[in-house]
């Protein structure tokens, strides 16, 4: 399991995590390499089917990622992000995959840190947690 | 309007704004946005000003950067912005209109128009001297960014300190530095000028009984906000400057350097935005510090903004401590570097240990205010800020110069966004003539119709020097994008964003017949407009673009393992090419706009709004549902700072009355609304009649009123009156001299449960009506019975005045208020005095009550039709409380005066012209352009199920007529929500649908040989 | 409308294990409108299965599609060429949709992917409740519009009973009492007197326990 290396996508808003990841470049904080990014406008955007499908294509972890609650450029789209993220969590529970595997996070567009963090601290999650079920296949 | 007609005809339709903060952003933004040429000069190196310093704001803790940050690079990228950095206006020549602006360019020493931003230059740099924008906190090299999100995002050399040993020369591959650069002299046309430089902070080192600047441990306030500032010196961790260490007891003096006026160091005034954001960083710091305990030393807690008491009471539940009481010194422990503070409670001396102590010093001028004022031929006031009005905030003593921010006073963000607004609506009321003469339109080749064809996508792939060829293999990227089915071929480019990558982009286009492409490279934030721009002169539909960012999130931040970098960037070409497949050319359709505004209530907020819209050459519909004009102003008498509301009640009725643009109805209310932003329909009831109206924008002022009271006697015993009868009783001047003993009430039925807000202007008005009753009798006793007095900014002024002259204050606690009682001679008001801790009796002939400030009576219900969400307190509430005051979610409609928060004459007027300059940013345009990357509803899938119409935060999508979801696309925001919502994927949003998001998914894991490297 | 709910995932991929291909048949109607059976849920469904197959190592082929109501012969019998190419089809209709389906492709094996609950209406965003009882002989005209059939835990039709206490119902202190919320809704509209009447008994013939009832309209038949 030592050389596992995650396939994890992170959906991130276009106004704070995405800024927030700019952030850490330009600080050259060093985190995790195994994120990859896809900017959307607002974490409101964020599609169930999509995520689903990231799973099924063999995503070991997806994120989410928004504004700060009360704090989203538009005004309240990471409060469904984050209800629609513990829809699928759900769904996932049922579906035998650990819903740990998805995740919410909020951080403002100048936490650039905070942006290493959750890389670092997902990836760290995930790697815990192996491969993902879809790909390694129920062991009956 | 008329007095300006003889310049109009040969007015310049330029504007230069002085000063890059926001105040000078949001002038130049509104102008820009409504057909004026701006040139917008800084003396800094990035535009930011005060707030890019600043880690949150007040009272919503939100993230100052977040806010800043697009609307820096919305001023860079807006074409009729000319940003010129490191330059001072030197001379103004000319008459208002036709101006010669002289100003004066100092270099950077690196060329703009090739620096990167990659930092390499300042890896290199040996000098390294204090960083000033962190409070001294930090070190910076000779060449330097101002701050990691700097706008422009280039470097600068500050010659001062560099030594000239050439190494940044060397290592920069894009040749951008250049240390013979010369200033250089710019003489600029221009109709008028906007004066916005900011402010300065106090430097409290130079009062030597706090200890600052000897004392290591003690800290200004705006050291302690770098601090927290996850960009900031310490990332955001709070350490004591004597051994790095976390402080656990830390107190906060107020009023350092403000309200003081013992030396020629102190000030007179009230800085306006200490208390805020003294217990603003409390409450941050211990989020960072949990066990932190937080003290904070103040003499009146000013919270007199929209929410700020509300703020400042969960600051007390959060464990925040507040004291009121004035320290006179800090002492150190010279073996702890511990501070020791003594302090008075109820009359006894206690003395405590802090660690840190943070000095809440207080607003200054800019430093550059006097050479600005005599360049600019205007005058400054008694304190060294720009001499404005009392009711015309941003006209300066000079015509056609204009004043906006902290250079008219201290003032928080939200006054000072109103005031960008304001002076922009006045430099174009002066210059409607010319507006668009000057306004840069810029044309691009016909665009191909490429749909239905199969993709041909081209990836430029960017070393950016060696920021990620030093890090990424780049060829090996190349070579994998050329191997992914649909890419034509893959190009390496040392800079694709230099001049000549992108003339080699468009080229290649041409040549290869390319329909996509795709540039990995940096940030879509910083870079997206640069290359949509290439491929708009190319003749392709600017969305046929995609980018990868391998650098900020890629070479930047994985140092240290170059191979797997090289996979993620090759990971994220896949994904790009992956959705640049999917892209559809999208464009933009002009809608017509109605050039007219309706604006619903006539107070001097709405009138004032009316009048600028009048002045700038559009029609306006004016609304009252009073038989009256003039709103609450009809109540007041008292001059303000020597200005008569009388005589300014009168002219603006006179005006409004008189001016050809605008129609009044009075006894009208406004009973439907329909349309979008740019074309509304809306039917106003006028007595019996109905009238239908046809506008672009709505404007609201509905303004406040006196809340009834139900306690202190009032209506029971007729010595008992409110504020605004007082106002009368003075104006009127009857009997005043047969007084006695007159005692004011402060915060009646206020600042308490079920009203938990200050009504703001009672303060400043109590203290003018004592000082009015001095006037008239110099022999009358006054009492004020208060609980924070909150004569914020100048107003002070009136304060120390009214206790020179003897008006004697007395603090009073909520838990202890004064009891009324009607004697036969007089009312008989007891109160405890924590002073002289005694109960005292006072028997008055007049007692003041200083009545809240509520909404006007069914605002509700206006706010229902023109979908503007009220707050707890019945307040109007706009788009952002710092940014966007004037603005509400719904597109298309504004809000002014005091149905916003309750404000002074003067803030109001600021508001009301504020939000003409929002409302002119539509109405100057002919059509609005819609569409791009907004929701389209594909009806044949609606269920009409009003998911989306419930999700949508700005209340855009409606069930239209044939019964399925309409969203207009020049009202939508383009957030998405509500296709993420819809049950029966009936909502997709343009340039984000489903499957060009899915397809970015796959692109990853069909790219599997690229993950495993 | 009619109110739905998903059944559980793994309860839906146990109907359809011998299968190798299905079609998911989401509705554009009411299932749609209470957000259990629209072409979200039906993708969302499509997918959750093809991932439990592909975890079982026996990847399950979906195709996904959504008609405008499962409830119209129509509708249903637009998406023959696709229910051809499939081993069974599951429906995110209510049980209205699920049989005609049925009814329609005979030798096709039509699973439900939905537990139809009631006839009610959103009363907030993401919250339903039942309003109708279909009982076929409505007396809101008599209860100031609110229903005892659906609204009183014992559908009765003379209350409130010894059960209501503080306005709230025995059975769940969080339901109201119907028959309170009658009374206060009558005396508001000053109407007490419909409460004194006398009135029959109800005609309970016209519920649904004599078999699956019928409604005619001579003039729409063709």
């Amino acid at each position: 399991m030592g050389d596992f290396k995650p396939q994890i996508i992170a959906f991130c808003c276009y106004y704070c995590a995405y800024a927030a990841a700019d952030v850490a470049g330009s600080l050259r904080l060093q985190y995790a390499p195994e994120v990859r990014v896809i900017e959307i406008p607002c974490s409101g955007r964020v599609d169930p089917v999509v995520i689903l499908k990231a799973f099924e294509e063999g995503a070991d972890g997806v994120y989410v990622a928004g504004c700060l609650e009360g704090d989203c450029h538009f005004l309240k789209g990471n409060i469904r992000a984050r209800k629609r993220v513990e829809y699928i969590q759900k769904i996932l529970s049922e579906l035998g995959i650990e819903p740990e595997r998805l995740a919410m996070y909020n951080l403002s567009g100048a936490q650039g840190d905070r942006f290493a963090e959750i890389a670092d601290e997902f990836t760290a999650r995930i790697k815990k947690l192996g491969p993902s079920p879809v790909k390694v296949g129920d062991s009956l | 309007m008329s007095e300006h007609a003889g310049v109009k005809t040969k007015a310049v339709g330029a504007v230069l704004v002085v000063g890059g903060g926001i105040a000078g952003m949001q002038a130049a933004s509104d102008l820009a946005e409504s057909g004026f040429l701006v040139y917008m000069i800084t003396f800094d190196d990035s535009l930011g000003g005060r707030m890019a310093k600043l880690d949150k704001t007040f009272p919503t803790n939100e993230c100052s950067m977040c806010l800043l940050g697009p609307k820096m690079t919305g001023s860079l990228n807006q074409v009729n912005i000319k940003l010129l950095t490191r330059a001072k206006l030197s001379n103004l020549l000319g008459q208002p209109g036709r101006f010669t602006a002289v100003v004066e360019r100092y270099p950077r020493y690196v060329d703009e128009s090739r620096c990167t931003g990659c930092g390499q230059c300042a890896e290199v740099c040996p000098v390294k001297v204090a960083d000033e924008f962190n409070g001294g906190l930090s070190q910076r090299r000779a060449i330097y960014k101002q701050f990691p999100q700097a706008v422009p995002n280039k470097f600068a050399i500050d010659k001062e300190n560099c030594i000239g040993c050439m190494k940044c020369v060397k290592v920069c591959t894009a040749k951008a530095i250049d240390h013979r650069q010369q200033p250089e002299i710019l003489e600029l046309s221009v109709g008028a000028v906007i004066l916005a430089p900011g402010f300065d902070s106090f430097d409290a080192s130079l009062l030597g009984e706090y200890g600052m600047g000897y004392y290591p441990n003690v800290v200004s306030n705006i050291q302690f906000e770098r601090m927290l500032s996850s960009t900031g010196p310490t990332g955001g961790r709070i350490y004591r400057p004597s051994d790095r260490k976390i402080p656990r007891r830390v107190a906060f003096i107020q009023c350092v350097g403000s309200r003081d006026y013992r030396n020629k160091y102190g000030a007179e005034y009230c800085s306006a935005v200490c208390c805020m954001a003294s217990v603003k960083e409390a409450v941050i710091a211990k989020e960072h510090h949990p066990e932190m305990e937080v003290t904070i030393f103040y003499l009146d807690m000013r919270a007199h903004g929209k929410n700020f008491d509300r703020y400042v009471n969960r600051a007390l539940a959060q464990g925040i401590k507040l004291q009121r009481c004035l320290i006179s010194s800090v002492k150190e422990d010279p073996a702890t570097g511990n501070l020791n503070v003594s302090y008075c409670e109820q009359g006894e001396v206690y003395t405590a240990d802090f660690d840190m102590v943070v000095l809440g010093a207080g607003v200054r001028p800019p430093g550059s205010a006097g050479q600005l004022a005599r360049s600019a031929g205007i005058e400054l006031n008694r304190y060294g800020f720009a001499r404005t009005g009392e009711f015309n905030p941003v006209e300066t003593t000079r015509p056609g110069v204009f004043a906006a921010g902290g250079f008219i006073g201290p003032r928080d963000i939200p006054e000072t966004v109103v005031n960008g607004s304001a002076a922009a609506a006045a430099a174009a009321e002066l210059l409607s003539a010319a507006r668009g003469s000057m306004e840069q339109v810029v044309r691009y080749p016909r665009e191909k119709d490429l749909q239905n064809r199969q993709p041909r996508v081209g990836v430029f792939v960017c070393c950016c020097g060696s920021n990620i060829a030093g890090v990424v293999d780049v060829p090996a990227v190349v070579k994998y994008a050329s191997s992914l089915p649909a890419v034509v071929n893959a190009w390496q480019f040392t800079y694709s964003c230099a001049q000549e990558s992108l003339q080699r982009v468009k080229e290649i286009i041409e040549q290869y017949q390319l329909n996509r492409v795709v540039v990995a490279a940096c940030s879509v934030r910083t870079h997206l407009p640069l290359f949509r721009e290439t491929l708009k002169q190319a003749g392709l539909n600017q969305y046929y673009l995609e980018m990868a960012n391998i650098r900020d999130q890629c070479s930047w931040v994985h140092r240290d393992y170059p191979r797997r970098a090289t996979a993620k960037a090759k990971d994220l070409v896949a994904m790009a090419v992956g959705k640049v497949c999917r892209n559809q050319p999208l464009h933009l359709e002009p809608v017509p706009v109605e050039q007219k505004a309706l604006v619903v209530g006539a107070g001097i907020a709405g009138m004032t709004a009316s009048l600028s819209l009048a002045d700038q050459g559009y029609g306006v519909y004016l609304v009252e549902r009073r038989p009256y004009l003039g709103g609450l102003l009809n109540r007041l008498y008292l001059p303000q700072r020597g200005e008569n509301p009388r005589d300014l009640l009168r002219q603006k009725i006179e005006a409004v009355i008189n001016h050809p643009n605008i129609t009044v109805y009075k006894e009208a209310e406004l009973t439907h609304l329909s349309g979008r932003i740019g074309s509304f329909h809306s039917t106003l009831q006028v007595g019996e009649k109905t009238v239908h109206l046809h506008h672009g924008v709505v404007i609201t002022a509905t303004g406040n009123c006196e809340a009834p009271v139900r306690g202190y006697l009032y209506g029971k015993d007729n010595r008992v009156i409110t504020r605004l009868e007082m106002e009368k009783y003075l104006g009127e001047n009857k009997n005043i001299d047969r007084l006695n003993t007159v005692v004011f009430i402060q915060c009646v039925e206020s600042r308490q449960q079920g009203r938990e807000y200050c009504s703001r202007t009672c303060c400043v008005q109590t203290v003018r009506q004592a000082l009015a009753l001095k006037e008239l009798n110099p022999g009358v006793n006054v009492y004020v019975l208060y609980r924070d007095v909150r004569t914020y900014g100048f107003m002070e002024r009136d304060y120390r005045l009214a206790r020179e002259k003897g008006v004697i204050f007395i603090n009073y606690d909520l838990d202890k208020p004064p009891v009324l009682r009607s004697g036969s001679e007089a009312v008989d008001v007891d109160v405890y005095d924590p002073a002289c801790r005694e109960e005292l009796q006072l028997a008055a002939e007049l007692v003041v009550l200083a009545t809240a400030a509520v909404p006007s009576e069914g605002v509700e219900k206006l706010a229902g039709l023109l979908k503007i969400p009220v707050n707890e307190d019945g307040f109007l509430v706009e788009t952002h409380a710092k940014l966007a005051p004037l603005d509400v979610p719904a597109p298309g409609v504004f809000i002014c005066g005091a149905a916003h928060s309750p404000q002074s004459i003067g803030e109001a007027m600021a508001q009301g012209r504020g939000a003409a300059a929002r409302a002119a940013t539509i109405l100057s345009k002919a059509h609005l352009l819609a569409g791009g990357a907004v929701a389209r509803v594909l009806p044949e899938k609606c269920a009409a199920c009003l998911t989306c119409v419930r999700v949508c935060p700005y209340g855009v999508p409606r069930i239209g007529t044939d019964n399925v979801a309409e969203i207009s696309a020049v009202q939508c925001q383009g957030c998405g929500t509500c296709a993420g919502a819809c049950p029966n994927r009936a909502i997709t949003l343009e340039h984000y649908r489903s499957e060009q998001l899915t397809e970015k998914v796959r692109a990853l894991f069909n790219g599997e040989v690229a993950s495993s490297g | 409308m009619i109110v739905a709910q998903p059944k559980p995932v793994k309860e839906v991929a146990d109907y359809i294990k011998e299968c190798a291909k299905v079609l998911v048949v989401g509705c554009s109607g009411c299932t749609s409108v209470c957000l259990a059976g629209g072409e979200t849920e039906a993708e969302i469904l499509a997918t959750a299965l093809r991932i439990l197959r592909k975890k079982q190592g026996r990847p399950l082929e979906t195709l996904v599609t959504t008609i405008t109501r499962q409830c119209d012969p129509e509708f249903v019998a637009g998406i023959a060429e696709k229910v051809s190419q499939v081993d069974a089809v599951v429906s995110l209709g209510c049980g209205v949709g699920v049989q005609f389906l049925a009814e329609h492709y005979p030798d096709k094996w039509v699973l439900p992917a939905l537990n139809t609950v009631f006839a009610g209406g959103t009363v907030q965003a993401g919250l339903w409740e039942e309003r109708c009882g279909l009982c076929g002989d409505c007396v809101l005209h008599l209860t100031g519009g609110i229903c005892p059939i659906t609204r009183c835990a014992k559908s009765i039709q003379n209350g409130p009973c010894g059960g209501s206490q503080n306005g709230k119902c025995e059975i769940n202190p969080d339901t109201p009492c119907a028959w309170h919320l009658i009374y206060e809704k009558l005396s508001a509209l000053g109407r007490l007197d419909l409460m004194l009447e006398y009135r029959p008994a109800k005609d309970w013939s016209k519920e649904r326990s004599g078999g699956p009832r019928l409604v005619q309209r001579k003039d729409a038949e063709l």
